[in-house]
């Protein structure tokens, strides 16, 4: 297997035992694990799934019911 | 006996179906909000950054929604919400470099144990990191950021952005060769 379709299968978390083995002799393992690591500063703000139905049903109620009804 | 029972079972979906023919009910709109609004303002987060309130356009994308509950079908709201969002997003932003925010809440362990050096190589990488993201395309950046950080599948991707699966490997392939290109380089 070349080394584009090891990576694809490690982005996706599709590598089997043997295919893991082949991935981490890659000559890059040791920058993709790094940047892989870093990358995960930047992940996105905090989304509380609750408080934000929450805030919408309270807009929602307050502004009134729908404008046509079904 | 058999074949009442084939026949029976189109008729029951039908039904099931016209029974949820509108979202003009809290329950029905509040578990398409359940499914799809972390999932919209990750999207949003990622290709915007979050200078522009991706929490606000989420809510003002459902209360739109609400709104319209009784012309949107079930099957139609994600896309709504997401078109609605982008939109809301497309009329504030002209279309700027989007600097992700480097979030500062790390392992502790990290800051204490690591060497001067070491942090301050790190730090270097990150700001590296910070600048070959902002260098992505949009599309790219929201399809990797997806996968690497928010942990989702090249298959799930593609259904949240109505895109094939071939497409979302060749964005996060071309995003990563691309990224580790520039930290090379900058």
């Amino acid at each position: 297997m070349n080394r584009e379709a090891l990576i694809l299968k490690w982005l996706n978390n599709d590598l089997n035992d043997q295919e893991f083995e082949a991935f981490k002799a890659l000559e890059d393992y040791d920058d993709l694990v790094k940047l892989h690591t870093n990358l995960q500063h930047f992940k996105a703000d905090n989304y509380d799934t609750s408080t934000e139905l929450e805030n919408v049903l309270s807009t929602i109620k307050s502004t009134g019911a729908p404008k046509t009804i079904g | 006996m058999q074949k009442t029972f084939i026949l029976g079972a189109p008729t029951t979906k039908l039904m099931a179906k016209q029974l949820h023919k509108n979202i003009c009910e809290e329950r029905l709109f509040s578990s398409i909000f359940n499914k799809h609004s972390k999932n919209l303002h990750d999207f949003l987060y990622y290709k915007f950054g979050e200078l522009l309130n991706p929490k606000d356009k989420v809510q003002e994308a459902f209360v739109k929604l609400w709104q319209n509950c009784a012309k949107v079908s079930p099957d139609k709201a994600k896309s709504f919400v997401f078109t609605t969002a982008n939109n809301l997003m497309l009329n504030e932003v002209a279309h700027q470099k989007v600097v992700l925010k480097h979030q500062q809440t790390s392992n502790p362990k990290f800051s204490t144990n690591e060497s001067p050096e070491f942090l301050m190589q790190e730090s270097e990488y990150n700001d590296k990191l910070q600048r070959a993201l902002a260098n992505l395309t949009e599309a790219q950046r929201v399809a990797f950021m997806m996968n690497r950080v928010e942990g989702k599948r090249f298959k799930e991707i593609a259904e949240l952005l109505d895109i094939s699966t071939k497409a979302v490997e060749k964005r996060i392939y071309g995003a990563l060769e691309k990224l580790r290109k520039e930290i090379k380089e900058l």
